[in-house]
């Protein structure tokens, strides 16, 4: 766009008169910044929900059974490292958490070695749905399951991905 | 403007003594000792109450918020759900199990952000927060330039009361604003690093030392392929504290975060020496593993020790300075208080600059009008 073009100079004057407009209507601001904590204060003072499972992939790898889910519908977002990240969930069969070492969440081309153990996102936090925020490159199209048992056994699971990096059937 | 300025200043002084205020409410969140030398129970016993209480949990972190106050022990409830167990801290037994917000973390996000929510790294209660830094700071300067020699003020404190309204709010207005100067910059300063922090978290900009994680060959392998046993002797947790206790003289641990996976550490941390510095400032990151078991980079069961400021970068030293001064948490209760009064003193400053605001910009009585407005 040519600096001086006339949407430039529209553009201009806009943010110009953003200042003078906020400030025209600062009452309306005040209100809403406060009446909207009297709004959101109900929903501060019942029980912390569980987070709900989402319609995700089912399926086995190795000894062990799992269903994933991407945790929202929003493609991957910027995240720490210079490729975008998008957080999955996953819930393991009764009884696998006791003998599961670690388990990962990679996106790779090809299938993840055992060079690849300390690649992607280990899953953490909740033991009953534990989380990871997985890098996913833009041309990513398949999430990879790694799991470790405690004896040292591995297995991975193929997921693939669609567009928005959410997981589908394979 | 004056009233969202007043808002912030209120809920503000509540939130600096909210620890306070629940202690005198509630009794379950008393850290009450049954003796004067009462030792502290070992952290393993509150996490075993604590996951007794709740069945089917498991432990996510640990967080005492001051000496007086019970053990609050974290816990991922079935189904995922954060429920929180207050833990007597001398005689480990579970005084309260609640599923909703903690009254302190209500005042504080009500203060915080509004109660906004928070999605993908930022909300924008923080902005809206984060930003009154600005006006409270321009307000600093100009009212030392409108102030003439406001220095005067200091020596010569004047609050005329028999003198009608409009001279009796300008008058409280110039003296509160005087002696809690100092208290509108540290807030505004303070306010502004936050809007700094909101920046860094919304473009996901690390700016803090990372959680180590552990070699691969750190955590052993079993031959029966489940989860090794937990060492009988000294569970973990305390193994942990202990080890992080012995190279920190006067650490007061404050908050203990399980590992979140198998090669993730024990992270352990507390006030020290510096109070003004936060509570995330002394500690370590610890091998629950114990070194016996670490592979050959390694250096024992203390991973990364940070034994005070020394070990901050610059941004992490603003990042735990802030908090304690914001808040006034940095000596005890009289400092809390202090900074709630401040906080009072300044949404009544508010209200009285608007009132000098409506005095000086209403329309001007006529001849024959009843004289001045007030």
């Amino acid at each position: 766009m040519a600096p001086h073009s006339a949407p430039f100079r529209t553009a201009m004057a806009g943010v110009a008169r953003l200042p003078k407009w906020l400030w025209r209507n600062r009452c309306h601001w005040t209100a809403i910044v406060l009446i909207v904590p009297a709004l959101l204060l109900p929903y501060h003072l019942v029980p912390l929900g569980a987070v709900p499972d989402q319609p995700g992939v089912s399926g086995a790898v190795g000894p062990w059974t799992f269903t994933l889910w991407a945790v929202d519908t929003e493609p991957p977002h910027p995240g720490e490292h210079d490729i975008p990240e998008k957080e999955y969930a996953v819930r393991f069969g009764p009884g696998d958490a006791a003998t599961i070492r670690q388990a990962r969440l990679l996106v790779k081309a090809t299938p993840p070695t055992d060079a690849d153990a300390g690649a992607g996102a280990p899953l953490h936090g909740s033991p009953h749905a534990p989380e990871a925020h997985v890098p996913v490159p833009p041309d990513g199209r398949t999430l990879w399951l790694w799991v470790e048992g405690w004896s040292g056994v591995t297995a991975t699971a193929a997921i693939p991905l669609t567009e928005g990096a959410r997981p589908v059937l394979p | 403007m004056w009233i969202y300025i007043a808002f912030l200043s209120l809920s503000g002084s509540l939130a600096a003594v909210s620890n306070e205020v629940i202690w005198l409410l509630d009794p379950a969140v008393r850290a009450t000792a049954p003796g004067s030398d009462a030792p502290l129970a070992p952290y393993s016993d509150m996490a075993a109450a604590a996951t007794a209480a709740v069945p089917g949990s498991a432990v996510a972190y640990l967080r005492q918020r001051t000496d007086a106050m019970a053990v609050e022990v974290i816990l991922w409830g079935q189904g995922g759900a954060l429920v929180t167990a207050l833990v007597n801290p001398y005689t480990a037994t579970v005084q309260k199990v609640s599923d909703t917000m903690l009254f302190q973390d209500v005042v504080r996000s009500l203060h915080g952000w509004l109660l906004m929510p928070w999605q993908d790294g930022y909300s924008l209660g923080y902005y809206a927060v984060a930003v009154t830094g600005l006006p409270l700071l321009v307000a600093v300067g100009t009212g030392l330039v409108v102030y003439r020699r406001f220095w005067q003020g200091f020596l010569s404190p004047r609050l005329r009361i028999d003198l009608g309204a409009r001279i009796f709010w300008g008058d409280l207005h110039r003296l509160i604003g005087l002696w809690s100067l100092w208290f509108l910059l540290l807030t505004g300063l303070t306010a502004l690093w936050f809007l700094v922090q909101a920046i860094l978290w919304h473009t996901h900009t690390p700016y803090l030392t990372p959680e180590p994680e552990l070699p691969r060959q750190a955590v052993p392998y079993t031959t029966t392929g489940t989860r090794p046993a937990p060492d009988a002797t000294q569970p973990a947790v305390d193994r942990a504290v202990a080890a992080v206790q012995a190279q920190i003289p006067g650490l007061s641990i404050r908050w203990i975060g399980w590992p979140e996976h198998t090669l993730a550490p024990f992270a352990i941390a507390g006030t020290g020496p510096n109070p003004l510095f936060n509570d995330r400032t002394y500690g370590g990151y610890v091998n629950p593993w114990g070194s016996e078991n670490s592979g050959p980079d390694d250096s024992g069961p203390v991973l990364v020790l940070r034994s005070g400021p020394a070990d901050l970068t610059a941004v992490e030293w603003v990042d735990h300075l802030a908090d304690p001064l914001h808040y006034g948490s940095f000596g005890g209760v009289a400092t809390k208080i202090l900074w709630a009064l401040l906080g009072l003193a300044v949404t009544v400053l508010s209200f009285s600059g608007m009132l000098m605001w409506r005095h000086r910009t209403a329309p001007k009585p006529t001849p024959s009008g009843t004289g001045e407005t007030s």
